[in-house]
């Protein structure tokens, strides 16, 4: 049994404080481009402050409603990022968020490997059965990640988005605990 | 432009708002039998008494009131007072002009055309008055009727979840249907 569930090649899944999460945030929203790939509704700037009194609510709860990780790079152990699991269901399904806020990170590989990271630990940790996700359709960097991560088309829902005047559809994307273990369960020695 | 046909009347059912005093009632005994509450999501059903209710319901009306997210109405026959069920359209999301809906008929009173009178009202409501572009309902794959009621009424399957649901020990897919404002026509249902 590999124990290391935290550590990949190129990134690790980290605990932080909420300072560290608030300030890294709170610039991380002021790139109008990484809003508009995560959020549907438009994007509101926060004080560190705020997002750190948000998150402090939401880390309090025990059991979490929200497990949050940062995505630290090994190289430098440098904070590039963070992945979250919520809104769990007694029926075994939660949905996935993710981004990497310095976009000098993008397309190299990172969120990859974090998103694969936080699917094993949703299935060997958690004991899921399956992780959804949603991404925009004109995010093509987003779904191609999550295909390789083991991420299956689901649906379209349409024109859920008007932005710069144009509409935009919602893809949903999902995993099974099965076939991700048919895909990764060797690699991680399962 | 015709903005003299209500709004709110349809030929057998009304659009009414909140009855606190008397509308718990009802929904209570409506609860103590999982089947309606089992065919709308994934959310565990169980029986909620008439305080529980009474709370959920204020609590409804002060999210509309702080939020405008969220239009929730009661529905009534044209002829006497007793509820029939209720609908909503929620999480609206203005900017995108997109907005999910939910409709749910008394088991009692299943059946008898109420759900598609108040379904073309909620429909006119959301395209007509709210100026949405788009509408959304989720249904479990179980749900067959409600499959098939909100195709009549122009709703196509969009997305299907795999195996969300886990009931009656076998798994269920998650259904997403969506109604575009170019599709809708007053005439469907
Ligand atoms: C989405 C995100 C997590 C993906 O992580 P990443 O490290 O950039 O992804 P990877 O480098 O592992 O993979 C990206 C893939 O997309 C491909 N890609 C990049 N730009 C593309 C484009 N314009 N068209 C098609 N494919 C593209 C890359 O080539 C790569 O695929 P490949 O390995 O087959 O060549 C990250 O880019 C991110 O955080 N973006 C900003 C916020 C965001 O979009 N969050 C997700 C919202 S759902």
């Amino acid at each position: 049994m590999d124990n290391d569930i935290f550590r990949g090649k190129l990134v690790r899944l980290s605990a932080e404080s909420s300072e560290v999460y608030a300030e890294h945030f709170s610039r991380w929203w002021h790139d109008s481009e990484y809003g508009r790939l995560l959020d549907l509704a438009p994007g509101m700037l926060f004080s560190p402050k705020r997002v750190k009194e948000w998150l402090e609510k939401e880390l309090e709860k025990d059991p979490p409603e929200m497990w949050l990780f940062g995505i630290r790079a090994l190289e430098g152990d440098k904070l590039i990022g963070f992945a979250d699991l919520s809104g769990a269901t007694p029926h075994g399904d939660t949905f996935v968020g993710i981004g990497i806020g310095e976009r000098e990170y993008w397309s190299k590989g990172y969120g990859t490997e974090a998103m694969k990271l936080i699917l094993r630990f949703a299935f060997v940790e958690l004991g899921l059965h399956r992780v959804s996700l949603n991404v925009f359709d004109y995010n093509p960097r987003g779904i191609r990640s999550y295909e390789k991560a083991g991420f299956r088309h689901e649906g379209r829902a349409r024109e859920m988005i008007l932005r710069e005047g144009q509409r935009a559809d919602v893809l949903y994307m999902g995993v099974l605990r099965e076939d991700w273990l048919k895909q990764f369960g060797a690699e991680y020695g399962l | 432009m015709d903005i003299t046909t209500s709004l709110y009347t349809g030929k057998l059912v009304r659009l009414t708002r909140i009855e606190l005093e008397k509308d718990p009632e009802t929904l209570a005994e409506w609860s103590k039998d999982a089947s309606l509450m089992r065919m709308l999501d994934e959310t565990p059903a169980r029986p909620l008494a008439s305080e529980q209710i009474k709370k959920r319901l204020e609590k409804i009306e002060k999210e509309m009131d702080e939020k405008h997210e969220m239009f929730y109405f009661h529905i009534r026959p044209l002829e006497d007072e007793r509820l029939l069920g209720w609908g909503k359209i929620y999480w609206i999301l203005w900017p995108s002009q997109i907005a999910n809906i939910e409709l749910a008929i008394g088991p009692s009173e299943q059946r008898k055309g109420y759900g598609s009178d108040a379904s073309r009202l909620f429909l006119r409501l959301a395209f007509d008055e709210l100026n949405l572009n788009r509408l959304a309902v989720r249904l479990p794959a179980y749900n067959i009727r409600g499959i098939e009621f909100v195709k009549k009424f122009g709703f196509s399957e969009e997305v299907r979840r795999r195996e969300v649901i886990l009931r009656d020990g076998r798994r269920w897919d998650s259904l997403v249907f969506g109604l575009l404002r170019s599709e809708w026509s007053v005439n469907h249902g």
